[in-house]
């Protein structure tokens, strides 16, 4: 007996590989603070940062699908604090 | 400066001037709004600043205005402490380097007595002079000076 239902495992595959982008901006968000958020978000999904202009590029991939919704304003208020606490 | 309600973004932008709210007394601002909404802060030409304010959770227009009005309240809460901080910078600066000075306890005793430090005499020393009796330095010259007069 075969179910059409995908597994658990491919569904997690298949939302993981959605892409998002976060802009921010270079004049405020310091490449350390940055680099320590990437550190810090890590375990949640592919993170890769880079500078294009003005803008800091970060590019989410293979996202956890439990924290798809919020990962995105969650990196830029722990990027904001990295700011604060070690510019 | 007026704040902008966007409902389907749940959420509000509020545009700063950098040339009354310098760039930390924002950043200040926007980090004490942390734990309550998602902050995101942006630079605009001329020298303004944006910080969008995002609820964590979905937020009726009235409460995203109040929002923004608290995030002013706490401008000016940064904008007057950092206005103390930098008046009062020479001051703390003064504190701390004596506080520190004072903690450490060899530079403190040298500072308390740093003419001892220098000065090899003991306090039993005497190159003046000042403790010999008047008998032992004058009183032998004295006789001698009477005798002559005798003689004479």
């Amino acid at each position: 007996m075969t179910s059409a239902r995908p597994s658990r495992r491919a569904r997690n595959g298949a939302s993981r590989s959605a892409p998002a982008v976060l802009h921010l901006d270079t004049a405020v968000y310091s490449e350390s603070a940055l680099d320590r958020t990437r550190q810090a978000f890590a375990h949640l999904a592919e993170i890769e940062t880079r500078r294009e202009g003005r803008r800091w590029t970060v590019r989410f991939s293979a996202i956890d699908p439990a924290v798809r919704d919020r990962l995105l304003d969650e990196f830029s208020n722990y990027a904001l604090s990295c700011l604060m606490v070690e510019p | 400066m007026d704040p902008k309600v966007d409902r389907k973004a749940n959420s509000v932008d509020v545009l700063l001037d950098e040339g009354v709210f310098p760039r930390p007394v924002g950043l200040a601002a926007a980090y004490r709004f942390l734990d309550r909404c998602y902050v995101l802060v942006e630079t605009h030409p001329r020298q303004r600043l944006s910080v969008r304010l995002k609820g964590k959770e979905p937020l009726a227009p009235a409460a995203l205005a109040a929002l923004a009005g608290e995030f002013r309240n706490e401008l000016l809460h940064q904008l007057v402490r950092h206005q103390v901080a930098e008046r009062t910078d020479s001051l703390r600066a003064a504190i701390v380097g004596r506080a520190l000075l004072s903690a450490d306890p060899e530079p403190a005793a040298e500072a308390a007595a740093p003419a001892a430090a220098s000065d090899p005499l003991d306090f039993q020393d005497d190159p003046l002079g000042i403790a010999v009796p008047w008998e032992e330095k004058y009183g032998d010259k004295r006789k001698a000076k009477q005798k002559s007069k005798k003689r004479r």
